[in-house]
This record gives structure tokens, C-alpha cells and sequence, in this order.
């Protein structure tokens, strides 16, 4: 005997609404995000010293295979020789450390900017480094250290004169 | 993975009611265990254990404790600062569920832990026959918060909610077929993104270079699901097992699924070889490398546009024992898989395997 076809009609419609729920994508998502707008001059002149110095060794972050790399004389060189590693930085290898740092900071909230909480101590209120383990502490102690106020100053919006030297230029 | 897992589970929520509200035996235990091997340097080991008690046949409660060995060096963690990572996870849960041939419900509670994820999660569900038992309508739900952190790192802390709704309908058409039909509504809130995971941008000043970005997924996610399930009874002992589902949600990923299986029955012991394929299409804001930095931005090759099929096969026995083990039961399972990414550089195709085997009584 044929079955009657209530319950299957009945399922049907009570679908019916599902899939007029089908939602249209969240708007946004396309949604350009420049690089902060910080100051090239403080980063050039006050920054990139620090980061040179505490940063940027070949088992670190002058290891063209991390996310967060960076140039400096002696390491890591846009292109060039052996011969030509300790020379003077170039315009280009400049303009992408000021981009690469650029994007570690958070200009909403300049405390939570990776740029300064990796290489924070833990009981300072830093993230997890892997440069910890190298060592017998992060980089900065605590925030009263003068690099990371140097660090944090640039992600806040310390501003530099346009015409400062920076450190290591020859000039 | 956690948000696949989870919608899975809040799928079959419903599912879940009508199985336990099945059980007959006072009481059960089952253990099983799995490895899982792929070509992307991934291994999981897998062990569960479970029990259920049965009180005047109306009242189940059970339990299971599940622990994950994962080993990986993924392509997705490894970068010149991680080689590799190990890591286990625990789950526990609880779930009382109540039947009495026509109503069900239940309420569950699962504990999962691992050292950057802990998250507690409540689930039920309800599901009532009409017409004679030929329809079965399910409403299910589970509401989850997690914590999301950060190996090693005692200061990274952030939150993800999930809530899900799953709506279903059981049929039965004829007297050899069975049709099921859930819809899944979920609502995601929180931190989505991996804190491992970083994306590249190219660099506006030094175009051929790129510069990584931490990955930034938008807080709210809403997810649709349709699911459909038709199970067949051919000749006299056998069985075919279809289902199709499409997945939609607003972050642009949709999705489908189709698989199939085959059973058949000699006496105690059943087999069944199965196959299924899925096809996804990329999240809009998903790219390998990205022209520009933008507000949202992942390298989640889930996330990513891919296809995978997987195939196998599967062995069971059910048989009585003797007064006291009613029905013992044990199971093999292998299966062999291939995923195919289309925009994912890191890894083009990713192959492997997973075998499992179970074990079960009831008294």
C-alpha cells in the first residue's frame, strides 16, 4: 500500500525558510588597511638602531624566512656581495624595514603591537618569544627599559626631524 | 579544525538524541583508538573510552573521555622559528538523554583542554515522532565558549563564543527508505584567526618584496548549513548510505559535500566500503599573498579554495555472548584520503590515511 506523503511535504516546507536564510557576505571584507602612519624619520634615526642592535642577527630576525625580517648592515643585505654586506643601507632595505615594523604595530592600541609585546618579559607583560629560549631573558626586562621606550614612543607617534642622521650612516 | 569539530558536532546533536535514545542494553562500554598519518608531516593518535548507563529504559547517561597525541610539523606551524610541536589534548563529557519510544531529549556537557584551547560547551536536544513514527522532527543547539591562547605564552588570552541551532527531519518514505534532512544555523563570535599564523603583504614601498602580518579574521562569523541523508535497504541484507550537504557562510566560503556508502550484512558481521567528496570555494577575503594590506587577511588554507575525497572501508561484528554481555561488539576502519588546494603554494596536495579500531560490550 502507497504511503501517504504528508510527512515528506510537511519537511519539505519547514526547509523552505532555511534557505532563504542564505546570507549575503559580510561587507568589508575587501577592505584595504594601510600601514600606520608613523613617522619614517623617528623609526630611521631612533628605531632601526634598536632593532639593528637587538633584533636583527642571522638567527633571528635577519632570517629572510621569518615573517617579521629586516635589513642591517653586516646582516641580512637586499642583494650584493659578501664583500658588500657591510655597507651602507639602501634606500630600498630602509623603506621596507619602516614597513615591516609598520605592520607589528597597532595604532589602536600601542601596547598590544606585536613590535613590542614579542620581546617583552612574560612578567612584564610580554608574549611568548622564541628568542627566550636562547637566551636567559626576552629583550626588554620590563617597559622602563630605554629601547623599549624608544619603541614604544615611535608606535605612539613620536615624531623626528625629517633631517636627523641616522646612526651607522657614514655621513 | 576546532570550528569544523564543533559545527560537526552541532549537526549532530540531534542525531546524537535519537541514538541514545535507541539504547537498550543497561549498560555499555566502548574504547577505540586511531592514528592518522598525512603527507604534511602530521600524526594523530586517538583514544577514547565510553560508558553508558541505561535507568528503567527511559534515562541514558553517559560519558567519554577522548585524548588527541598530535604531532606536526605542518607547513600551516612550521616557520624558521618552529620546526615542529607536539601537543595532547583531552575531552570529557557528559550527556543524560531521556526516551520513551516517541519523545527523546537530552543535555550534554563537554570539557575540552590542550595547552593554547580550553573550551566548555553545553549541548541538547529534543526530537518527537508523529504520524505513526514515519516523521521525526529534531531541534538541537549548543552554545560553546572558548579560550583561546597561546603555547608557552601565559599573556596572550582571547575569547571565542559559538552558538548553533540545528533543525531536523526524519522521514520515512517507504519501507526501505529513510530520509533525513538538518539544517544547521551558527553564529561565531570572537577571536577566529590563528595567533602561529602570519600572512604576507607586499610591501607599498619595496613592491617585490612582501612583509608578514599578523592574521586578523573578522570577530563575527555566521554559518549555514543543509545537510540531507538517505539511507536505502537493497536486496536482502545491504544497505546504501547517501548523504549531500551544502555549507554557506558570510565570510564568502561555500561548500558541498556528496558521499556514499555501501553496507551489507553476513550474520554478525557487517562491511561497508564508503566514499565521499567535498569542493569548497575560498573565503573572499582568502588570498596566498596579498597585493595590499587589508583590514582582514589569512593564510588558512582551510579557508582556502580545495577539493578532498576520501574512500574506504569498514568492518564491524555484533554478537551475543553470553547472559551477562549481551552484545559485544568491534570494529576496524580504514580509510585513505586526498586534498587538493588550488591557491595554497605552501602545499598543493596533501595525502594520508587513518585507521581505527573499536571495541564494545553491553550488559
Amino acid at each position: 500500500m502507497r504511503r501517504p506523503r504528508k510527512p515528506l511535504a510537511l519537511a519539505s516546507a519547514a526547509l523552505l525558510p532555511a534557505l532563504a536564510l542564505a546570507p549575503a557576505c559580510r561587507s568589508g571584507l575587501d577592505e584595504p588597511a594601510p600601514l600606520p602612519a608613523l613617522d619614517e624619520a623617528y623609526f630611521r634615526c631612533r628605531v632601526q638602531p634598536v632593532l639593528t642592535k637587538s633584533c636583527g642577527a642571522f638567527a633571528c630576525h635577519g632570517d629572510a624566512r621569518r615573517y617579521f625580517h629586516m635589513f642591517a648592515r653586516s646582516r641580512l643585505r637586499l642583494g650584493g656581495t659578501e664583500e658588500q654586506r657591510n655597507g651602507l643601507m639602501r634606500d630600498q632595505e630602509r623603506a621596507f624595514n619602516f614597513d615591516a615594523a609598520r605592520a607589528m604595530v597597532s595604532v589602536d592600541e600601542p601596547d598590544e603591537s606585536l613590535l613590542l609585546r614579542k620581546p617583552l618579559e612574560t612578567s612584564a607583560g610580554g608574549y611568548y618569544h622564541g628568542a627566550v629560549p636562547l637566551g636567559s631573558s626576552n629583550i626588554f626586562p620590563n617597559k622602563d627599559d630605554p629601547d623599549y621606550k624608544t619603541l614604544a614612543a615611535w608606535a605612539s607617534g613620536a615624531k623626528e626631524d625629517p633631517a636627523c642622521v641616522e646612526p651607522g650612516s657614514d655621513l | 579544525m576546532q570550528l569544523k569539530g564543533a559545527l560537526i558536532a552541532g549537526i549532530s546533536a540531534a542525531s546524537l538524541v535519537a541514538l541514545t535514545a535507541r539504547a537498550q542494553p543497561v549498560a555499555t562500554v566502548d574504547a577505540r583508538a586511531g592514528i592518522y598519518l598525512d603527507s604534511d608531516h602530521t600524526t594523530i593518535v586517538t583514544t577514547t573510552a565510553a560508558a553508558s548507563g541505561t535507568i528503567k529504559d527511559r534515562v541514558t547517561i553517559s560519558g567519554r573521555y577522548l585524548a588527541d597525541i598530535v604531532t606536526s610539523a605542518s607547513v600551516d606551524v612550521v616557520s624558521a622559528a618552529t620546526a615542529k610541536f607536539e601537543e595532547t589534548r583531552h575531552e570529557a563529557s557528559g550527556s543524560v538523554a531521556y526516551a520513551d519510544g516517541t519523545t527523546t531529549g537530552s543535555l550534554g556537557y563537554v570539557f575540552s583542554i590542550e595547552n593554547d584551547w580550553t573550551s566548555h560547551s553545553i549541548n541538547g536536544g529534543a526530537s518527537r515522532d508523529f504520524y505513526d513514527h514515519q516523521l521525526t522532527a529534531s531541534l538541537g543547539g549548543s552554545l560553546t565558549f572558548n579560550a583561546v591562547g597561546r603555547s608557552g605564552d601565559e599573556n596572550f588570552a582571547r575569547d571565542l563564543t559559538q552558538g548553533s541551532v540545528a533543525l531536523g527531519a526524519s522521514v520515512v518514505p517507504s519501507k526501505n527508505d529513510l530520509v533525513n534532512v538538518t539544517y544547521t544555523f551558527m553564529v561565531l563570535s570572537g577571536y577566529q584567526a590563528s595567533p602561529y599564523r602570519f600572512v604576507y603583504f607586499k610591501s607599498p614601498a619595496v613592491t617585490a618584496l612582501t612583509a608578514g602580518n599578523p592574521e586578523t579574521d573578522p570577530e563575527g562569523r555566521i554559518r549555514h548549513a543543509l545537510g540531507a541523508r538517505w539511507n536505502r535497504h537493497v536486496f536482502s541484507e545491504s544497505a546504501i548510505r547517501s548523504q549531500a550537504r551544502v555549507y554557506l557562510d558570510d565570510w564568502g566560503v561555500i561548500s558541498g559535500t556528496l558521499g556514499v556508502e555501501y553496507v551489507v550484512g553476513f550474520g554478525p558481521v557487517d562491511a561497508a566500503v564508503f566514499a565521499r567528496g567535498y569542493g569548497q570555494r575560498a573565503a573572499t577575503f582568502y588570498e596566498a599573498t596579498y597585493e595590499e594590506r587589508r583590514r582582514y587577511m589569512t593564510a588558512d588554507r582551510e579557508l582556502s579554495t580545495f577539493v578532498d575525497a576520501f574512500g574506504g572501508v569498514r568492518v564491524g561484528y555484533r554478537g551475543h555472548f553470553t547472559k551477562v554481555i549481551q552484545e559485544f561488539r568491534a570494529e576496524l576502519k580504514a580509510e585513505a584520503f586526498v586534498f587538493h588546494y588550488f591557491d595554497y603554494p605552501l602545499l598543493v596536495d596533501r595525502t594520508g590515511f587513518t585507521l581505527e579500531t573499536g571495541l564494545g560490550a553491553s550488559f
